[in-house]
């Protein structure tokens, strides 16, 4: 028994020591690469920082446009992906019967297996549809990107929001009814609560997956040289398209090495991002005790 | 104040109890025991019909509270109405939040005036403000199993409500506690309904002994 325990704790913490390792060697190696082309001129080229920031100066070359515009992506395909995706989980949890639970979970099941290129397609197909019939000045833009991104998101959060209500013990999830309050009183003030770290931890997974997908803007309104976008209706900079780019286009080593300085850029807005995920977490914690 | 009237409550095919009838006075103890598994937690289910969120279960017969059927009631309307039957679970549903915030949410939801005086009062009536007046404001899941149930105790309290289903409110704790407790309920003028397994522990409390 005990060399058959043994013998499983060493295969076990072998396959985490390499998933651990495969982590580390991809985190160093955009590190050592990318730390190096890491400078002021990657990110402002010749602006003037000040006035770059302030948006008065547009910055040709340099990758802060793309941080803007990756920003200003991951912000609306959340707000999109929140509203519907946790909508969808509590309907989901609470409300829908058993025939309509299994058909909507099969469904976003299915979305979930959609290659985010094909949805990438479908949103640019919708687009020229939407230009020529009803809206001339439909075209692929900011707002089409998030809106595929957050349709890409979509089934993690249905599902997360699902799991994390559904996972509720059964004498908390009835809890507020029991002392008189509605469904609505009792989802607000005690299930949401209760799951807020689960949510906002399945919130963070999405919006890495929201981050790092190329595919699906390139085709829905991402171009290698917009500037800032001054609209929703406007085509953008983001990092993962900059990167997709310049790693195939290079003409020589530096081009590439910039490639590199931007994908470490990206790593560290996710990083920030998580980090502002936990706060949330520890605010929501602190606040409900 | 609650009349049930030929109660019949059925899981599938296994019936659970049959043509019940029990009489609650107001203001008073009205006790039922009975063996475990035998429903008794369950008929508080149905008295406040929490129990149409339970699955496969199967209701028949009549429950009337202030002369209402509570069984063709709306959900509206039962959501007001529990508010004035409060459930004590025998597990302490305690909320992963700090004491005071375990009484205080539902005292504000439901508009309660002198919060802070009222928690402290319903604190005090389980014998629990002494103890834990210095971590009101700590996480109430750190507290004892005993402390929890007099905790919930204290939250059904605060609400005053017309009916108290209480089920095994002294289940955790020691002799001396589970005294004073039923003193206080004695004392308390609202309608009880206790559950027990023992029914020499409720004679003390009551002469409204119901078996099931």
């Amino acid at each position: 028994m005990k060399k058959e325990y043994l013998f499983y704790k060493i295969v076990f913490s072998i396959f985490s020591f390499f998933a651990m390792a495969l982590v580390y060697l991809l985190i160093s190696f955009i590190l050592y690469k990318g730390l190096s082309s890491i400078s002021v001129e990657l990110i402002f080229s010749d602006a003037n920082i000040v006035d770059a920031m302030m948006f008065k100066e547009r910055v040709f070359d340099g990758i802060f446009p793309a941080i803007i515009g990756t920003l200003m992506l991951i912000f609306l395909s959340l707000i999109f992906g929140i509203v519907f995706g946790v909508a969808s989980g509590i309907y989901l949890s609470i409300y829908a019967n058993t025939k309509v639970k299994e058909f909507l979970t099969t469904c976003f099941e299915l979305l979930a297996t959609v290659p985010s290129i094909i949805i990438g397609v479908f949103f640019l197909l919708l687009s020229i549809y939407l230009h020529k019939i009803f809206m001339s000045n439909f075209l692929p833009s900011l707002l089409l990107s998030s809106l595929a991104l957050s349709l890409l998101i979509l089934p993690y959060l249905v599902k997360n929001t699902q799991l994390c209500l559904d996972n509720i013990p059964k004498e908390i999830k009835h809890l507020g009814l029991t002392l008189g309050l509605n469904k609505m009183q009792n989802l607000f003030y005690i299930l949401l609560p209760y799951a807020s770290k689960e949510l906002t931890s399945g919130i963070f997974l999405a919006l890495g997956r929201a981050c790092e997908d190329t595919a699906v803007i390139m085709l829905t309104g991402a171009v290698a040289s917009a500037g800032i976008a001054s609209s929703v209706f406007d085509k953008y900079e983001a990092l993962p398209f900059y990167i997709y780019y310049i790693s195939s286009e290079y003409s020589d080593q530096a081009e590439l090495n910039s490639a590199f300085g931007a994908a470490l850029v990206l790593l560290c807005i996710a990083i920030l991002l998580f980090l502002f995920t936990s706060l949330l977490q520890k605010k929501f914690r602190k606040k409900y005790a | 104040m609650l009349n049930i009237k030929n109660l019949s409550l059925s899981y599938g095919d296994k019936h659970i109890f049959e043509e019940l009838n029990i009489e609650i006075k107001e203001n008073e103890i009205t006790a039922i025991v009975g063996a475990s598994g035998i429903g008794k937690s369950s008929l508080f289910l149905c008295i406040n019909q929490m129990i149409r969120y339970e699955k496969s279960y199967k209701l028949k017969g009549e429950i009337l509270y202030k002369g209402i059927d509570l069984m063709k009631e709306s959900e509206d309307n039962l959501t007001k109405i529990r508010k004035n039957i409060i459930y004590v679970s025998q597990q302490p549903d305690i909320l992963p939040m700090s004491i005071y915030e375990n009484l205080a949410f539902i005292a504000r939801i439901h508009k309660i005036k002198n919060i802070d005086e009222k928690i402290n009062a319903a604190l005090e009536k389980v014998y629990l403000y002494d103890e834990i007046k210095d971590r009101l404001h700590t996480d109430a899941t750190s507290l004892s199993g005993g402390q929890q149930q007099r905790l919930i105790l204290a939250r059904a309290l605060l609400l005053e409500p017309e009916v108290l289903l209480l089920d095994e409110p002294t289940a955790s704790l020691n002799e001396e506690l589970s005294h004073k407790i039923g003193l206080m309920l004695k004392e308390h003028k609202s309608t009880i309904i206790i559950i027990s397994h023992f029914k020499s522990q409720v004679k003390k409390l009551t002469n409204n002994v119901y078996s099931l």
